[in-house]
């Protein structure tokens, strides 16, 4: 009897893809759309998980375009001033709103209300980036020098990165009810203070998400029209949810809107692609293998797991070393004692339905 | 299977294996509803064909051994109860520097961690290089070279092939056991959650009761462990370290105070007396021509 499940691969079924292979043989990616090849320059920026693929990419070599390296500070001081961190000085981008709004003042077309706020030992901070700067700034001035800076590093990557990997983070924020510029924390957290006449939370809808997402990367492939882009769900839950309900709850329902943006751009954007390290991290194949002590921060097992897929399958060269690994076949598991009728569609391309 | 009062008739089992024996059949005893278990060591057995009569061996209704028992002189197949060969667990997937050194062909013991040895520690005394030199040489670049990563998959699937040749799925240890952890003390002492899969495994591939949720036995290889080292854990999900704790001690040395102790004791020997086994000496040549420059 033909029917429509007869001769997918093997990674389209539980059974083979995930219940019959080994935690750290889990490999979610399938059909990357392209190869990062030797002397492409891939830009990254994101939440915080980005910091780890940021960090191997760099450790990696050659692939990783610095934009703002801080050159001109001593070696030490530029990890503590966030110089190399991501591709540019931008601190944590954790929704596409910030991303966009940075685009949009890199580019001339928006220029924010606040410049500068004074942190609590009486030093500036720049309000959308409030941490590059540990001991903060001398004046408001050199906030806005710092920042002009910053801006032409942030025009520099655009234009000239082959590859952007852009980790999305959350969907809560703080924003100016001023002119709608999105904190990346708010305001009295790490500088400035809060002020509800001014600020407000917003929780980003999956329309607001993916149309934001689409408009900079749009953008962004208008000025760089070879630009191709990676884009990831961080698998941190968030930190704190300032919705009225368990930082659990308020984590999947972030997550999920962000997949779902993601995966409605890739769906319409040959140039975009999903690479899955939300899925390695949090899906039950790994089930919480990958996370510390806190059950949020992901192990270094974990970011070696997700970087070993990446390269595999996005990196040029890299995969035909791996030694191909077989599956462990065809092996009893135990049944569920529950009726499930899509397990039918598993037996049945198995010839067993 | 009940007596004439309905009281259960236990099968009465007995393993033959190397050091492995003794937690096997601690394992089998601990998960089995109906079966008797006990062990002897191979080096026992032998002694015991020697002097026993066939009529002491026909009290155990089944012996679980290893291929190399039945080589010994005085087995005959003839006087022995139902026996069945299964291959002790070696597995060198996440310990692939670990090995033994041969002093004029016999293995070496009385080192910092018993009779096992690492590889790169032998090829630098033999390069004649001091513990912090050496020390350099424990990276992923070096375990690239010596195929170090390869021995995971491999030694995986001849583990899987032996013993589904005979019937027996033990895919559970490396899905479920294995699972963020290794199950090896060192190449050839497994842990004993390794040890209670492959009872388990078996018992079920014989159609034997297992009790479910049951405590395992204590650890009894417990006393000599190798060190995952952290290049190799990150590809098995498990965390590594270069501790390496001495034989019956609780304190580990760290890898150039470990490098320190195994040179010293191996110079009481002259470089060219200590070797590995054959199908290893092409890894041991590698790291030479690695450390002389001779592979770029």
């Amino acid at each position: 009897m033909s029917h429509p499940y007869a001769g997918l691969p093997d990674r389209q079924f539980w059974s083979r893809g995930v219940a019959t292979v080994e935690s750290h043989l889990f490999d979610p990616v399938s059909g990357p759309r392209f190869q990062i090849r030797p002397g492409d320059r891939v830009a990254t920026a994101g939440s915080c998980f980005a910091q780890h693929i940021s960090r191997r990419l760099r450790a990696m070599g050659g692939n990783f375009l610095l934009a703002e390296g801080g050159e001109h500070l001593p070696p030490a001081e530029r990890e503590a001033r966030q110089y190399g961190l991501f591709s540019a000085r931008y601190g944590n981008i954790y929704t596409p709103m910030q991303l966009w709004q940075l685009w949009q003042e890199a580019f001339g077309d928006r220029q924010p209300d606040d410049r500068a706020w004074r942190n609590r030992h009486g030093r500036w901070v720049d309000p959308f980036r409030p941490s590059v700067e540990p001991d903060g700034y001398e004046s408001a001035e050199q906030v806005a020098e710092d920042r002009a800076a910053h801006l032409a590093a942030v025009r520099t990557l655009f234009e000239t990165a082959d590859y952007l990997v852009f980790t999305l983070g959350l969907t809560e924020a703080w924003r100016s009810r001023i002119d709608g510029s999105i904190y990346p924390l708010a305001p009295g957290v790490a500088g400035g203070e809060f002020d509800p006449a001014r600020h407000e939370f917003v929780n980003f809808s999956v329309g607001e998400t993916e149309e934001a997402l689409e408009k900079v990367l749009l953008a962004a492939r208008v000025r760089n029209p070879t630009l191709r882009v990676i884009l990831t769900v961080s698998p941190v839950p968030l930190a704190a949810t300032y919705e009225t309900r368990h930082v659990a709850v308020s984590t999947s329902y972030s997550k999920a809107v962000l997949r779902v943006a993601a995966g409605e751009l890739v769906r319409r954007h040959d140039w975009i692609d999903y690479f899955p390290s939300y899925e390695v991290i949090t899906a039950s194949p790994t089930g919480g293998l990958y996370f510390e002590e806190d059950r949020r921060a992901v192990s270094p097992l974990g970011v070696a797991h997700v970087m070993r897929l990446f390269t595999h399958h996005y990196v040029e060269g890299t995969g035909a070393d791996e030694e191909a690994i077989s599956r462990l076949g065809d092996v009893a598991l135990p049944q569920s004692g529950v009726i499930c009728d899509e397990e039918r569609m598993d037996a049945a391309r198995s010839g067993e339905g | 299977m009940s007596g004439p009062g309905g009281d259960v008739l236990r099968e009465r089992w007995l393993v033959v294996w190397n050091c492995q024996s003794f937690g096997l059949a601690n394992c089998i005893q601990t998960l089995a509803r109906d079966i008797e278990c006990e062990a002897l060591d191979i080096w026992s057995f032998g002694k015991a064909l020697e002097t026993e009569s066939p009529q002491h061996w026909r009290a155990w209704d089944r012996i679980i051994t290893m291929g190399e028992a039945t080589a010994l002189p005085g087995f005959k197949a003839a006087d022995m109860p139902p026996f069945e060969i299964l291959p002790p667990l070696y597995f060198s997937g996440y310990h692939p520097d670990c090995c033994y050194v041969l002093l004029d062909g016999e293995p070496v013991s009385g080192a910092v961690v018993g009779p096992y040895h690492s590889m790169i520690a032998l090829a630098a005394y033999k390069e004649g290089m001091t513990a912090r030199e050496a020390s350099r040489w424990y990276n992923a670049t070096t375990y690239g070279h010596a195929g170090y990563f390869a021995h995971w998959p491999m030694q995986r699937q001849l583990m899987l092939d032996s013993y589904r040749e005979r019937g027996i799925d033990l895919s559970r240890l490396f899905r479920v056991v294995g699972r963020g952890a290794c199950f090896m003390h060192t190449i050839d002492h497994p842990r004993i959650p390794a040890l209670f899969e492959v009872a388990r495994a078996l018992l079920v591939a014989r159609g034997k009761a297992v009790f479910e949720n049951v405590v395992p036995p204590p650890d009894n290889l417990s006393a000599t462990s190798w060190p995952v080292y952290p290049e190799i854990g990150e590809r098995l999900a498990v965390a590594g370290s270069y501790l390496f704790k001495p034989a019956n001690l609780h304190k580990p040395f760290e890898l150039v105070e470990y490098l320190e102790r195994s040179l010293a004791f191996f110079s009481q020997w002259e470089k060219q007396r200590l070797r590995v086994f054959l199908h290893l000496q092409p890894q041991l040549q590698t790291i030479r021509k690695l450390m002389r420059g001779e592979i770029a």
